[in-house]
């Protein structure tokens, strides 16, 4: 599960389940992206619970249609973030970090950011609050919104719509660290600002 | 140069230096404190560090140390943590692409020490201050480099050796703000401290220089001889104690020298005129007297050479420089106006201590009322003369003139006119009968040395007086004005011959005006140098007396009549009666103006 916010589960168990996602549409995700750093052409991915599996393959869909070249990284166990991000040195031009609980920790924080600063490599996430702690963006999906999005589901299905088995929010709240960015040389577009974003799909 | 202006120059540089080297100094102690509080805090930590990581340099376990690395890094706010081994490889580094690079130290030492340290070093172009803190382990416990291991310490269990140090950077720009805050704070705070000084101190130096000045501007007033110039005391200082001794040293001098003051007093006031000239003969002082008499103000005279301005004396100033002096030379000065005003001039040189000329000074006299007094008492001498003389001559005339007049009026009875003897009788009786006027006049004159005064009110003796020339003043269509002072205090005189003055002050102004005119007589009360007079004047408007002759018309028989139509003692006898009463008389005269104005005492 990839941070759901809810799960919808028909009365018939045999019937498919359709998941809620806290993780903003990967259009979405990518769309933004591109307003933050147009030069933006390739992106790596953390991943290390299997539970966001479904959302990195949704990513690299989208990615390919953003025209963006989309690196995985798997890091397997918690002490090896290290070799991870060594692996990744000179390969992306930004850092996805999902809101993975293997991956979001006091130390990994330390490290993606020294990582960040010191390959000038900006690491984005859609965990609100990161940019206190070396994230240059966040692009996050708000509760709020996460409930409106599982009752509007919830009405399609009823009404006897099918829905995809993962649906993802669209309105966005993104958050920049103009200092992280100015520290590792980033420029941000001038009409790019904190705020909440409704991105089409 | 002022004193104040010295202290300036010379303190305030040192006092700004000062100001400078303790801003300088205070900064590097803020400087050394700030460094030694993060460094202080840091090690604690960067030990604690290295006790946690023992095992992660034994084992050379990067996934060991970064733990303890990054929980360092977060609560120090680190820039960095960086586990190095003796040989200088990085085992661990918070930037995990730095592993298993060589750490090659900012002062260029290639093996990190292996004692506690820090230093100050520039990161990407950021004060950073890098912390050094080694790691020790039991011998034998590290990996196969440990001959490379420094033996630092040993305990009762055995030797301990150096596994190698970890490396914590802190920034600085914060603590260095602070610090440059606190040198900006402290540079003002300094800056207003010395301020506060100076302006202090030159105030305390005023307060000690003003009584000084004063001193000075004292002593140079008793400098150019006023002496007695004294000074305020300002406390019982030293200073005090100076204005004392002064202010008691310029009186004594004032009661033991002649000050310049007192000498230019004497000199200015004194009633002779004076003038003191220079051993030039460039004139250097001239005093009131003299100005008044010279009619010219003193800028004029001053710094001149005194025979430019008065080229007359020249011949007396050499005989004086030659003879030592000159005295009561005659002499004329032109006054602004034309007037010669007739002087006595006066000059002796003077000499200083070494004999050598000094000055000259001028006296002179104005001679001008001196010479007034002459001409009366000429003129007076004159009238008593012909007084004495008119006297015995009436006498002696006046008996055979009678006989002849006797006759002729006798034998003019009994003649007819038709007799050839008539006309030459008429010739002699007219004749014998204006001597006998002539006769009469003399007698009158000589008559008025007995002058038997007695209290009299002027205005109505006048106005008696006045009745008698009424007819012959309406004759000659003269208009007779009276002016008569009120209540004017008695005058004595004889009351005929008060009379006989203005009859023939009237009689003369009526002869002047030739048939029309004005005649004013008048009264008045004159108070002069605590003298009471009364002022009789008689005035006309007619032709005036030419000036050549107005020293003239006192004398016993001047006339400009025609001959027969005036005897020439009118006027005399005025001045006779004027003066036997103890007054004067003086006229002043110009066409269409003549008055006379006789003094009485009160």
């Amino acid at each position: 599960l990839h941070g759901a916010g809810a799960v919808l589960a028909p009365a018939d168990r045999g019937a498919p389940s359709i998941q809620v996602s806290m993780m903003p549409a990967p259009s979405a995700t990518f769309t933004a992206l591109k307003q933050l750093q147009p030069a933006l052409r390739r992106i790596a991915v953390l991943s290390a619970s299997p539970g966001y599996d479904g959302y990195i393959r949704d990513l690299r869909k989208e990615a390919q249609s953003a025209g963006i070249a989309l690196l995985v990284q798997k890091v397997d166990g918690k002490d090896a973030l290290p070799d991870a991000l060594r692996r990744l040195e000179g390969k992306a031009d930004a850092l996805w970090v999902p809101s993975d609980p293997l991956l979001i920790n006091e130390k990994n924080l330390v490290l993606l950011s020294q990582f960040s600063q010191s390959s000038r490599v900006p690491i984005y996430s859609p965990v609100a609050g990161l940019t206190n702690r070396g994230a240059t963006a966040t692009l996050s999906v708000s509760y709020k919104e996460i409930g409106r999005l599982a009752a509007d589901t919830a009405q399609q299905v009823l009404a006897g719509h099918r829905m995809p088995s993962d649906v993802y929010a669209t309105t966005i709240d993104l958050a920049i660290s103009a200092e992280t960015a100015s520290k590792i040389g980033l420029q941000i577009p001038p009409d790019v600002h904190d705020g909440t974003l409704q991105v089409q799909p | 140069m002022r004193l104040q202006t010295r202290f300036a120059i010379a303190f305030v540089p040192i006092l700004f230096a000062a100001t400078a080297g303790t801003v300088w100094q205070a900064s590097k102690a803020v400087h050394k404190i700030v460094i030694e509080e993060a460094a202080g805090r840091a090690n604690g930590r960067l030990e604690e560090l290295a006790a946690e990581s023992v095992a992660g340099f034994e084992g050379r376990s990067e996934s060991l140390l970064l733990p303890g690395m990054t929980a360092a890094l977060v609560r120090e706010n680190a820039l960095y943590v960086i586990a190095i081994d003796p040989a200088g490889e990085i085992l661990a580094h918070t930037n995990v692409t730095k592993k298993g690079g060589r750490y090659r130290d900012p002062l260029g030492v290639t093996v990190p020490t292996a004692r506690p340290s820090y230093h100050e070093i520039q990161r990407e172009g950021q004060p950073v201050l890098e912390l050094s803190w080694p790691v020790n382990g039991k011998a034998g416990a590290a990996h196969d480099q440990a001959e490379e291991l420094l033996l630092l310490n040993a305990s009762a269990d055995g030797a301990l050796q150096n596994l190698g140090q970890l490396r914590m950077g802190i920034p600085l720009q914060r603590a260095l703000q602070t610090e440059r805050r606190i040198a900006r704070e402290l540079a003002l705070l300094l800056l207003v401290t010395c301020g506060l000084l100076l302006g202090a101190v030159f105030l305390l130096l005023r307060g000690i220089l003003l009584p000084v000045q004063r001193l000075v501007g004292a002593a140079e007033e008793i400098g150019l001889g006023r002496y007695g110039h004294t000074v305020p005391v300002p406390s019982a200082t030293e200073l005090g104690n100076l204005a004392r001794s002064f202010n008691r040293m310029s009186v004594a001098l004032t009661q033991t020298t002649v000050s310049k003051d007192f000498l230019d007093n004497i000199l200015t006031h004194m009633i002779e005129p004076l003038i003191v000239l220079e051993p030039d003969g460039r004139i250097r002082m001239v005093n009131q007297a003299a100005l008044q008499v010279l009619g010219r103000p003193a800028d004029t005279f001053l710094g001149q050479p005194l025979d430019n301005v008065w080229p007359e004396c020249q011949s007396a100033l050499q005989q004086a420089q030659f003879d030592g002096s000159v005295q009561d030379r005659e002499m004329k000065w032109v006054a602004p106006g034309g007037t010669a005003i007739p002087l006595l001039f006066s000059a002796s040189v003077f000499r200083n201590k070494e004999d050598y000329l000094a000055g000259l000074i001028v006296v002179f006299k104005d001679m001008r009322e001196r010479k007034k007094i002459e001409g009366e008492m000429v003129q007076s001498a004159k009238l008593s003369a012909v007084g004495k003389l008119a006297s015995g001559v009436a006498h002696e005339i006046n008996n055979p003139l009678g006989v002849i007049l006797g006759f002729a009026e006798s034998l003019l009875w009994d003649l007819k006119p038709e007799d050839p003897m008539h006309a030459p009788l008429r010739s002699i009786e007219r004749e014998a009968v204006r001597c006998k006027n002539l006769v009469q006049a003399l007698l009158t004159f000589s008559r008025v040395s007995k002058v038997e005064p007695e209290p009299l009110a002027i205005n109505s003796a006048v106005e008696e007086a006045l009745s008698l020339v009424q007819a012959q003043a309406r004759v000659g269509n003269v208009r007779v004005v009276r002016e008569f002072a009120p209540e004017l205090p008695a005058v004595r005189g004889n009351r005929g011959q008060i009379q006989q003055i203005v009859i023939n002050l009237a009689n003369n102004a009526l002869d002047a005006m030739h048939e029309q005119g004005t005649l004013t007589i008048g009264t008045r009360l004159l108070q002069e140098a605590m003298r009471s007079w009364v002022v009789l004047s008689v005035t006309d408007t007619g032709e005036g007396i030419p000036e050549e002759i107005v020293t003239r018309i006192f004398e016993p028989f001047f006339t400009t009549k025609p001959v027969g139509q005036g005897t020439g003692l009118g006027l005399g006898l005025v001045h006779e009666i004027v003066e036997k009463h103890g007054g004067t008389i003086e006229v002043e005269s110009r066409p269409g103006f003549t008055q006379f104005r006789v003094k009485l005492p009160a």
